[in-house]
């Protein structure tokens, strides 16, 4: 399949801080392509340079085989983009609004009225098209924002964290709507998320994003085969280099290491979050990776009880992108 | 694409939205025609009784109870005074009431036989009642019914001279009585034609030089419209810097930005629909006030709408400047009511002590105002409307207004970003 995008080394850089370091990929024709990763992890800034928005640093992209920085209108022309925010103007109505989105993109007369018509069919909202878009639900407020990056026909949708304060029902209903868009109409999609499930859904191959890198790139099914099992996240009284050494001997564990535990929930000034006594080792997590979660979670209990060392929370991830993403950064996505 | 249409795609979305914002249009469209009619009605008073504009009226009844000539002949005269408000009645029993009711200032009365007392040369008298509470006018009514009565005391004289004249003469001793009576009415018609004559254009005339032209009174309408008008046209400031930060805000302008539009059409439609918004503005306010209160608007309409262009592109770019100078939208939104508040007094378009602007006087005000745009929108207005102006005649007025926003859209776009 020729490829609708290639990203080349994309670095956009404010100051000192690199908020996309280096980013490549490339998106086939009709594919939907994920990129997942935490809040800040360069998505957005990324989608922003793709579609025009941010000029790069350095690096370039073509899209449609077109470069980016030097045919940015042929670039335009082709992509559709859908932001994370309701960019929408609120007191006109959806139908006005689409008009003019049409009409930006050089649409007039009955060709701007058919795909008015057409993009508003396909987000189910053709009877509420003349109510102000503040009048909309939240979800019906994202399903316009997605018509308005739909109506000039483009062939890469860039949707950027589409689901964001949606109820379930609209969230299906996006869902939907983006399968159909790449089933029927052959649209090419790059999605974005910080919710693993709607980029397992969705996405044909998947991005990890983080820190503004590419840190694994596949289909989710080689991605998850990564891990080959599950991994445990368990919070430990005390732990030191020969215990870790007995639990990444258990029959069971493939691997064991020391995680940096996240920022505590309160301030020490605000009262006694410490649960360990004064003077105790500060509890530390730990993350084990497993053929089986189930019977190495046993095995480790068992370790630990000989041990005479508490636990202070346990958390068991079965293979999926958010454990991939564990596994690669040591870091939940969405903390 | 062409530049032009999607320029205007821009402009009519941008119209569709400011236009669709009623609060604004309460602010931009009615406060100013509110505010200009107000003051101009609260200080006319003030003008017109320092310039003599108004005429005192007095309210009154009339009652022509005589049947003759002379009674009809004074009922008419007091009709015709501007001064007086005139009632007719049918008897002087009910002028007496409604009177002392209070519906008037006063009646006159003409009593039955006052014509044929004064053809038998006999004293007759206008009977005048006075409503007991505004005594103050009983001299300003007497001394009108004396007025009207006059030609017609000056004619009752003159018959009666005539005739001792001719009794005297003894010319017309056997003559018979019809011949009489009509040599003395063509006598007395010949001379009462020449004292007519007389006032009408009299030997001595006397001229007088006022202060101020009385043919037309002063309308300070006029005054105040024009400097409304430019006043309220910048509370749009306020609107154009928030809207700036809305769009970024709402993510509306990262889509823009996606689009092919060129960053010229993005800043340029806006900048259109914000003048065409000034143009309306200023259409509605100036038709209200032509329509309602005889504002004028001189011989110029191209001038007007010459200097309306340029104050829209004047406010446009000042709004510009202010969302790109303003942090928020909301600091933008309350600059912008500020400045729209300040700028117009400072700037002495407003009049004081009369009906020309302040900054016609001089003073720290005319020097003031040179440097704020709103002097030079109001004096173009004021140039056109008191038929002074043409379009030619304010081009410096329009030179000034331009070079205001040349200097506002350097600033802007010298500090404008787009990521």
């Amino acid at each position: 399949m020729p490829h609708i995008l290639e990203a080349d080394k994309l670095v956009k850089k404010y100051g000192d801080l690199a908020a996309v370091d280096g980013i490549s990929f490339d998106v086939e024709e009709g594919e939907v392509f994920g990129l997942l990763g935490p809040n800040g992890a360069g998505k957005t800034t990324t989608i922003s340079m793709l579609t025009g928005v941010l000029e790069p640093t350095s690096g370039t992209a073509r899209i449609g085989g077109h470069d980016i920085l030097t045919e940015p209108k042929a670039v335009k022309q082709i992509n559709g983009l859908v932001p994370q925010d309701l960019a929408l103007y609120p007191t006109l109505s959806a139908r006005t609004n689409l008009q003019f989105f049409g009409r930006i993109y050089g649409l007039r007369g009955k060709a701007l009225s058919e795909r008015v018509e057409d993009v508003l069919r396909v987000v189910a909202l053709t009877e509420r098209a003349n109510d102000p878009i503040e009048k909309y639900s939240g979800g019906m407020k994202r399903r316009i924002n997605i018509a308005a990056g739909l109506v000039h026909q483009p062939r890469l949708l860039f949707l950027d964290e589409p689901t964001v304060g949606v109820d379930p029902q609209s969230r299906n209903h996006i869902f939907e709507s983006v399968l159909q868009l790449n089933r029927d109409r052959g649209m090419s999609i790059i999605y974005t998320s910080h919710y693993m499930e709607e980029v397992e859904l969705l996405c044909n191959r998947v991005a990890i994003v983080d820190q503004g890198r590419i840190i694994a790139m596949d289909t989710i099914r080689n991605l998850i085969g990564m891990l080959g099992g599950g991994v445990i996240q368990i919070g430990l009284e005390r732990v030191d280099d020969e215990m870790l050494a007995a639990i990444s001997a258990l029959p069971a564990v493939t691997g064991a290491s020391r995680v940096a535990p996240p920022a505590p929930a309160t301030a020490p000034e605000e009262g006694p979050a410490v649960l360990a006594p004064p003077g105790a080792p500060e509890p530390t997590l730990v993350k084990i990776e497993s053929k089986r979660s189930q019977d190495a979670l046993v095995q480790v209990i068992g370790c630990l009880n000989e041990r005479d060392v508490a636990f202070t929370s346990i958390e068991i991830f079965e293979p999926n992108l958010e454990s991939v993403f564990l596994h690669l950064t040591g870091k939940k996505l969405r903390e | 694409m062409n530049l032009i249409r999607t320029t205007l795609a821009i402009t009519w979305k941008e119209l569709q939205v400011t236009l669709g914002d009623r609060g604004l249009l309460a602010v931009l469209f009615l406060l100013p025609l509110i505010f200009s009619t107000l003051f101009s009605l609260s200080q006319q008073g003030a003008l017109d009784e320092a310039t003599g504009a108004t005429a005192l009226t007095v309210e009154v009844f009339v009652v022509n109870e005589d049947d003759g000539i002379y009674g009809a002949q004074v009922a008419e005269a007091l009709k015709s005074m501007t001064v007086l408000e005139v009632e007719e009645l049918a008897s002087a029993g009910e002028a007496d009431t409604r009177v002392g009711e209070g519906e008037r200032t006063a009646a006159i009365i003409i009593p039955a036989g006052f014509s044929a007392g004064i053809d038998a040369y006999r004293p007759v008298s206008l009977k005048v009642v006075v409503d007991p509470v505004q005594q103050g006018f009983a001299g300003v009514v007497v001394g009108l019914a004396s007025f009207a009565a006059s030609p017609v005391s000056i004619q009752g004289e003159l018959l009666e001279g005539t005739r001792t004249f001719l009794d005297e003469a003894g010319v017309l001793r056997d003559a018979p009585p019809e011949l009489v009576r009509a040599v003395e009415a063509q006598t007395v018609g010949a001379i009462m034609a020449q004292l007519q004559e007389m006032r009408n254009r009299p030997p001595i005339a006397v001229a007088s030089e006022g202060l101020v032209e009385p043919s037309e009174p002063l309308n300070l309408i006029d005054s105040f419209m024009p400097a409304f008008a430019v006043m309220f046209a910048f509370f749009l400031v306020g609107h154009i810097g928030q809207t700036f930060h809305k769009e970024r805000d709402e993510g509306t302008f990262r889509r823009l930005l996606a689009s092919p539009l060129s960053r010229a059409s993005i800043v340029a439609g806006p900048m259109v629909a914000y003048m065409i918004v000034v143009v309306l503005q200023v259409v509605f306010l100036f038709g209200v006030g032509a329509g309602l209160f005889k504002l004028k608007l001189g011989d110029s309409l191209p001038g007007l709408l010459v200097v309306s262009l340029a104050l829209g592109l004047v406010v446009s770019t000042f709004g510009l400047l202010l969302g790109v100078l303003a942090r928020t939208g909301k600091q933008a939104d309350t600059l912008g009511t500020l400045v729209a508040f300040v700028l117009p007094f400072i700037s002495g378009i407003f009049p004081m002590n009369g009906v020309q602007p302040a900054y016609l006087s001089g003073g720290v005000l005319g020097t003031m105002g040179n440097y704020i745009p709103h002097m030079h929108a109001a004096e173009g207005y004021r140039l056109v409307m008191t038929g002074e102006g043409t379009v030619e005649t304010v081009l410096a007025q329009v030179g000034f207004l331009l070079i205001f926003a040349v200097i506002f859209f350097v600033i802007a776009s010298r500090r404008l970003r787009f990521d």
